[in-house]
């Protein structure tokens, strides 16, 4: 498995665990009535389960499983590949953060251009890589 | 494919035609007899397809296609993998049952309980999933190749 591919499985791994965590803060507050600004959490635990864990897990193995280039890098460019996933995750919490303490519409907004640059940017990859493995010009 | 996997797998196809019919019925929660609890079965739609479909099958294709972990355990703790599926299973079948229970307004010590023990066992599905698939990310080096 690639390098990048170890590390983005990894961080859906950690995402999968923050997401579960703030869905059980979420039912339990729903059954004990704790405090209802918990219910500010659910579109964080939304946005970390979406985004987070599933779309980080799809990204790092089809990075690792789908066919590869015959030419040098094999896999695409690593550092392009590394910056999408960086841009990603900046836009992840740029939503969260904005969406959470400081209630602007700006930093969500900026997150989700950010999240969409770093998604298409890597499908874009991906969509190249998307052939028969024998294919050379598909 | 591992045994382990196969129950993943059909257990969220399972999951996959409960929620389908879920959905048929929250379209229709007037002519129903049991409109209270069916208006209340949202959340409960929305998880049997992300917890119940989408993550079982998740689990189940990772705990089968993820590198070995090592020649004598090439999937990791096996054990740990059936614990994962006994609780994200008990938990979401717990969560079905009482969520709407609990939105229609019949509360009490028995569902307020239920509903904890349910965040409690998925959380604890998620963690151990993670736990037992974090050493098996990992990239083909020399070492991990004489341990696999």
């Amino acid at each position: 498995m690639p390098e990048l591919s170890v590390k983005v499985i990894r961080l859906s791994l950690i995402y999968l665990v923050l997401g579960f965590t703030l869905g059980a803060f979420l039912l339990v507050n729903k059954a004990t009535n704790i405090d209802p600004q918990i219910w500010r959490l659910l579109p964080v635990h939304i946005e970390i389960i979406v985004f987070g864990w599933v779309m980080h897990l799809v990204m790092g193995v089809a990075y690792w499983s789908f066919p590869r280039f015959f030419e040098m890098p094999k896999r695409g460019n690593a550092l392009f590949n590394w910056s999408m996933i960086i841009l990603l995750n900046i836009g992840i919490w740029m939503t969260i953060f904005g969406d959470l303490a400081f209630s602007s519409n700006i930093l969500p907004f900026i997150g989700r251009i950010l999240e969409a640059i770093g998604f298409v940017g890597f499908f874009v990859l991906i969509w190249q890589r998307t052939r028969s493995p024998q294919a050379r010009h598909d | 494919m591992p045994k382990l996997s196969r129950w993943f797998i059909k257990t969220g196809i399972i999951y996959l035609v409960f929620a389908l019919f879920m959905g048929i019925g929250l379209e229709f929660p007037n002519i129903s007899l049991l409109n209270t609890y069916l208006v209340n079965l949202f959340p409960s739609f929305y998880h049997a397809l992300a917890v119940g479909w989408i993550t079982q099958l998740i689990f189940g294709v990772a705990y089968w296609m993820f590198p070995r972990y090592s020649k004598e355990e090439p999937r990791g703790k096996e054990s740990l993998g059936w614990l994962v599926y006994i609780f994200i299973n008990a938990g979401l079948i717990m969560r079905v049952i009482f969520e709407p229970i609990n939105g229609s307004g019949h509360r009490s010590m028995l569902v307020m309980t239920a509903l904890v023990i349910s965040a409690i066992l998925q959380w604890l599905a998620g963690l151990l999933f993670a736990v037992n698939t974090w050493s098996r990310v990992k990239g083909r080096n020399k070492k991990n190749r004489k341990r696999a």
